[in-house]
């Protein structure tokens, strides 16, 4: 299993662009059984591939990560020992990670905006402040004006 | 011994064992809890389908165990997203609340700033009014003096005074021209701006003279062009205002219309003379210019017998200003803290 592993960690890098069954022996080893990822996989890959940047600063986004990655390698595990059931459900938990890795970025995005408008409102709050108080000298100004 | 302890750990076992499952079952009472307040359901259809497809797949798994585990950690992880979906809408829809708020706050602080900056224009505007006034008011009063007894004023104040009824009476000219007033009108106006004018760098004292009796031609030559464009407006109504107020006039506007009220005035105490007297000349000249309606001549009396006297010497005085006919009335009353040379004008119209 573990030289397995070894022989297909090349693959897990390969550009998810690649279409199935081309591994060539030189990527994969020529000791190793070519595994073959489905149409899924490639592209819960990509969409992992998109998330990479937000893995690093958001611990809630990277567990999602992980898990969807344990998931692929399970699923493609599965594959290679030819027990198609056991993959597709991997997939299906592989997508289904993912999906929560997304909708956990786009809930961190949104507090990070939320956080950018809140700051925006003290800065309206002050604008609207100076130009009232503004307002109300020029408002006395012109009541004591002859 | 040995068998104690394996009793022990069986139990030990037995217990985590059975402990996994029901602390998992708390952790998704609590997520399913979460998720109903949020109304996950409603709220993120496509999602809970797959959970509820995950947990069917689940349920049915009964006799597989991997499955029903890979199942229960799908059904989770859907659980999970549709959770944070929900989380993420409720704060989006909150940032639409604060954005809206920043709206309202800029277009406040907008039309305060620009609702200052009018109060601030308007406000030098008055001031640079004030100050325009006050200098004709005084030029007239310089005019108004018979030169032997003006006060001696230095030559370059006496110009600056002059100046400033030259610029007053072109302008007049310039818009009675603009109403469609005759050149043959304004001629003799514009001849004692011009006699003003030349004479200004060597006689300022001559040019203020010229320069006040141009001033009310020119009202007076404006007169017929603005009876001329029908009823009283606003703008007229402020031209009064402005004019009267360069004599010194206090204003009032009643029921009856635009008063004013004016301290002494000479002509107006019972002397009478043959000229009228050079500020009664200028109030009879403002209300040439503005002819609408009827004007009153109220002079302040002590008792109905100067009273009289008074009135009729106002009279000669008006009617030689060019102040005679339907239009103007002249009576005498008794007006409140008014001195015998105090007058009151009633401008029905305006």
């Amino acid at each position: 299993m573990i030289v397995w592993l070894l022989g297909t960690a090349p693959l897990l890098r390969a550009d998810a662009s690649e279409p199935e069954g081309d591994a060539t022996a030189s990527d994969v080893g020529s000791a190793a059984k070519p595994a073959v990822d489905s149409v899924a996989m490639l592209a819960i890959r990509a969409r992992l591939e998109r998330l990479r940047d937000a893995v690093k600063r958001e611990p809630s986004v990277r567990t999602a990560v992980e898990q969807a990655d344990l998931a692929l390698l399970r699923a493609r595990t599965a594959r290679a020992e030819a027990n198609e059931a056991r993959a597709l459900r991997a997939e299906l938990l592989a997508e289904a990670a993912t999906t929560l890795a997304e909708r956990r970025l786009a809930r961190v995005r949104e507090v990070e905006a939320t956080t950018l408008s809140l700051a925006r409102r003290d800065e309206a709050k002050a604008m609207a402040k100076a130009a009232r108080d503004s307002l109300s000298v020029a408002q006395k100004r012109a009541a004591e004006a002859p | 011994m040995i068998a104690r302890g394996l009793w022990l750990l069986l139990v030990l076992c037995l217990a985590c064992g059975a402990r996994v499952p029901r602390t998992r079952s708390a952790l998704d009472a609590a997520r399913l809890k979460k998720a109903a307040l949020l109304h996950a359901k409603e709220r993120a259809p496509e999602l809970w389908r797959e959970l509820e497809q995950a947990r069917a797949a689940a349920a049915g798994a009964k006799d597989d165990a991997e499955l029903r585990a890979d199942q229960d950690a799908i059904a989770r992880l859907w659980l999970e997203a549709a959770i944070a979906e929900c989380e993420r809408a409720d704060l989006a829809a909150q940032r639409l609340v604060i954005e809206r708020e920043i709206e309202g706050l800029y277009a406040a602080a907008l039309r305060d700033q620009k609702r200052s900056t009018q109060l601030t224009d308007e406000a030098a505007r008055k001031a640079a009014a004030a100050i325009a006034r006050n200098e004709a008011m005084l030029a007239l009063e310089r005019a108004a003096t018979i030169p032997s007894r003006r006060p001696k004023l230095d030559k370059q104040a006496e110009s600056s005074a002059a100046r400033a009824l030259i610029g007053r009476a072109q302008l007049v000219i310039e818009s009675a021209r603009a109403l469609g007033a005759q050149a043959s009108a304004l001629t003799e106006a514009s001849a004692l701006v011009d006699r003003a004018s030349a004479a200004l760098p060597a006689h300022s004292d001559q040019a203020l003279d010229a320069a006040d009796r141009a001033l009310s031609q020119a009202l007076i030559a404006l007169g017929p062009m603005r009876a001329s464009h029908g009823a009283v407006s606003q703008g007229d109504k402020q031209a009064l205002v402005d004019d009267l107020q360069v004599l010194g006039a206090r204003l009032t506007r009643g029921d009856q219309g635009l008063v004013a009220q004016i301290d002494d005035v000479q002509g107006v105490g019972g002397s009478s003379s043959a000229t009228a007297p050079r500020r009664l000349a200028r109030l009879c000249a403002v209300a040439l210019a503005h002819p609408h309606g009827p004007v009153r001549f109220v002079v302040a009396a002590e008792n109905p017998q100067t009273g009289a006297r008074q009135a009729a010497a106002l009279t000669q005085a008006l009617s030689s200003a060019g102040c005679t006919g339907e239009r103007f009335g002249v009576e005498s009353r008794a007006l409140g803290q008014a001195s015998g040379r105090t007058l009151e004008l009633l401008f029905l119209a305006y």
